[in-house]
């Protein structure tokens, strides 16, 4: 800047200076940080990985009978009642006990 | 090493991603007191000036990996366009409703102003910064970058998010507005 250019505005003496230990050191703790939070995020990603599959193997391996009874239930919102009873043969053991109702 | 060899320098070393933690030392040594005093003209206060470097630094270090370089823009106007949002988002949490535009604040920068003058300030370079504390904010980043800063518009529009027509005219308006103000100052 030239002498025209000069500001005219107050400023602490050597705070130019004194400015650039504080900001390195904030760089430096934003840098920590960053590095904490890469940290984190490398033990998040199979920590959420694992928890996926879990999730996904109590889906998968979710009694059977309970699959059937919903599969069933779904089934019998629209069915007719001789389509109702061919279908109760085919997931109940005892259809015979069930054709005396 | 000049400064324009040493900004080209820290840039590459930006790009190639090898040691940013030494590429911002140099930053800040290259770049505190020219950022300092843009902001200072945005903010005027002294404390607004000090919080928005350090954020312009740690902002830049964190967004790092967004600077492109080359044709995208240069190292310089990349960390004066962070410096100029974060000045700019200071006073818009400073001025009263959320719809009155930032140029509301003009009454009260130029009362800021007052309070921050150097008792050994040159009589000319008070009266200039009088001046230019009054413009419209478009009007002042354009005139400040162009005048203080002596970047080319081509930054400038960049940096404000201008068009370069936009920045131009804007510069024309300040200087015909500062020179009714301060007619004895060639700009």
């Amino acid at each position: 800047m030239n002498e025209m250019k000069q500001m005219p505005y107050r400023v602490p003496d050597g705070f130019i200076e004194m400015s650039k230990i504080r900001n390195r050191a904030a760089v430096r703790r934003a840098a920590t940080g960053r590095e904490r939070l890469g940290k984190a995020v490398r033990w998040a990603v199979p920590a959420f990985a694992t928890l996926a599959v879990a999730i996904c193997a109590v889906i998968y391996f979710e009694p059977e009978h309970d699959r059937d009874m919903k599969r069933l239930m779904a089934q019998m919102e629209t069915a007719s009642d001789d389509v109702i009873y061919e279908m109760s043969l085919e997931v109940v053991d005892y259809a015979e006990d069930l054709s005396q109702l | 090493m000049n400064e324009k060899l040493r900004e080209a320098d820290v840039a590459e070393m930006l790009l190639n991603g090898e040691d940013t933690a030494r590429a911002f030392d140099a930053i800040i040594e290259l770049y505190s007191e020219r950022l300092y005093w843009h902001i200072r003209r945005i903010v005027v206060l002294h404390e607004d000036a000090e919080d928005i470097l350090q954020d312009t630094f740690v902002t830049a270090y964190l967004k790092a990996d967004g600077f492109r370089g080359g044709k995208e823009g240069s190292l310089t106007g990349w960390l004066y366009k962070i410096a100029t949002n974060l000045g700019i988002r200071a006073l818009r949490r400073r001025k009263r409703g959320i719809f009155s535009p930032i140029d509301s604040l003009c009454g009260r920068l130029a009362a800021d102003f007052e309070g921050e003058i150097s008792p050994t300030a040159d009589e000319i370079a008070v009266k200039l910064q009088r001046a230019v504390v009054g413009l419209p904010m478009k009007q002042k980043l354009v005139f400040n970058l162009r005048y203080y800063d002596e970047l080319p518009f081509e930054e400038i529009s960049k940096i404000t998010g201008q068009s370069l027509s936009s920045a131009k005219t804007n510069y024309h308006y300040a200087v015909q507005k500062i020179k009714k103000e301060v007619s004895q100052i060639e700009l």
